[in-house]
């Protein structure tokens, strides 16, 4: 360190504050995003809300053991869903979704379960693939062009197509979700079987109701509607998280960015001070010598 | 008139009175009216037009959900709503194509597959058609 010149420092604190010029656009940057994504997750709320209360309700009416995608079965196959991001820069968002995943896996191979992986997620598909697991189905790209049901109800037929033909028992979904704007958590949620809340008070009246073409087919269709839903709630859900994260991630790569070129201009003041003495030393000398 | 809520996972569409709404469904397109028998049907992709008294009526492109008509008030859930103009051209035509070359091939398909790649292409062609394009 000590025998970098002033002009090397110089140029050093410049490339430093080049790269806080740039963590600080991409903090700015996350910030504006992580508004829409919270935004887009507030708009949910309605929706979900009806369609609940409605699944709820003509659940009832059906009867469960004979409706293929509310039948609960021996869980010895098993279908994970793994949500991360497209791109890194957002601190350990990715690692804590692919740590989790590897220590379920392990644990449902432990039980004599069969894992296999529907990836989402460019981080996701780069770590997984080419290590041995049954990839079932890998997407990347998706939150690029403005996510909307159209994606998630193309994964959502396969999920419903596995499940009625029993190749799979149970399905997980594991994404981070956003707890405050500071903190967020991975989550593990169980997607199928549903356990619809049943909600007999209403027979009565939704038996005045003409459920069309039958209660079946409405109850199938409202369950279509219920995993399309939580596909795609999960990855707002995960986006949200990631901006919020990578804000975090940038906010700080700034601040040890400022410190970093406080050091440095401690020690290009110490270098300049150095090179002027050395210079005073040599012309007062250089002067002493003349008068002598 | 009537309260009528259009809701989608992307928010609330439309919050209104509504004189008579016309949405297409499992039984075919049905009018909606004041005191129309209690219903939960399937909706199906198409053209979603909402009647107020004294005003231009609302032409929205939907594509599938549920219409839950109750004494007090009528609940549209759709998973896509769109103004015409909004459509993405684009991503339906892509979204046609992926349909009928799978279709084209539909030996190597299950049945639930057909079933599916045939609701894919049914989605695209109306939403074009909405959007005022010509196919093929």
């Amino acid at each position: 360190m000590a025998k970098l010149s002033p002009r090397d420092i110089k140029r050093k604190i410049q490339g430093i504050k080049n790269t806080q010029r740039i963590t600080k656009a991409m903090k700015a940057v996350s910030a504006a995003k992580l508004n829409k994504a919270r935004a887009m997750l507030n708009a949910t709320r309605p929706y979900s809300e009806r369609l609940y209360d409605l699944i709820n309700d003509v659940a009832a009416f059906v009867d469960r053991d004979i409706h293929p995608l509310l039948q609960v079965r021996d869980e010895k196959k098993i279908d994970y869903i793994v949500i991360t991001a497209d791109r890194g820069l957002a601190g350990a968002f990715n690692s804590y979704v692919i740590k989790r995943t590897l220590s379920d896996i392990q644990k449902f191979q432990q039980e004599g379960k069969e894992v296999n992986l529907i990836l989402i997620g460019r981080k996701a598909v780069q770590f997984f693939k080419n290590k041995g697991y049954n990839i079932i189905e890998s997407y990347e790209d998706v939150y690029r062009d403005n996510l909307n049901l159209t994606f998630t109800s193309k994964v959502g037929s396969i999920l419903s197509e596995r499940y009625e033909n029993q190749k799979t028992d149970a399905i997980y979904l594991i994404n981070n979700e956003l707890i405050t704007t500071a903190t967020y958590e991975t989550k593990v949620r169980k997607l199928f079987p549903i356990e619809p809340e049943l909600d007999y008070s209403k027979i009565s009246e939704l038996s005045r109701y003409n459920i069309e073409p039958s209660a079946d087919e409405v109850l199938e269709e409202l369950l279509i509607r219920y995993i399309n839903f939580q596909l795609y709630r999960a990855l707002v859900e995960s986006s949200t998280a990631e901006h919020a994260a990578r804000m975090l991630a940038m906010d700080n790569a700034t601040r040890n960015a400022g410190e970093a070129i406080k050091r440095w201009t401690v020690i290009f003041n110490k270098a300049r001070q150095e090179a002027i003495t050395t210079e005073l030393i040599d012309i007062i000398n250089a002067a002493t010598a003349i008068q002598k | 008139m009537y309260p009528l809520e259009v809701v989608t996972p992307k928010g609330i569409i439309y919050k209104g009175e509504a004189y008579q709404t016309v949405v297409r469904t499992a039984d075919g397109e049905i009018g909606v009216l004041e005191n129309h028998m209690l219903l939960l049907t399937k909706v199906l992709p198409g053209k979603l037009r909402i009647e107020k008294e004294g005003e231009e009526p609302k032409e929205i492109a939907v594509t599938y959900g549920i219409i839950d008509v109750r004494g007090d008030k009528v609940i549209i859930l759709v998973e896509e709503a769109y103004e015409f103009g909004e459509i993405d051209v684009e991503k339906e035509k892509a979204l046609l194509k992926e349909a009928e070359e799978k279709l084209a091939e539909r030996e190597k398909l299950s049945l639930k597959e057909i079933e599916e790649f045939e609701k894919l292409k049914e989605r695209a062609e109306i939403l074009l058609e909405l959007a005022g394009v010509k196919i093929h």
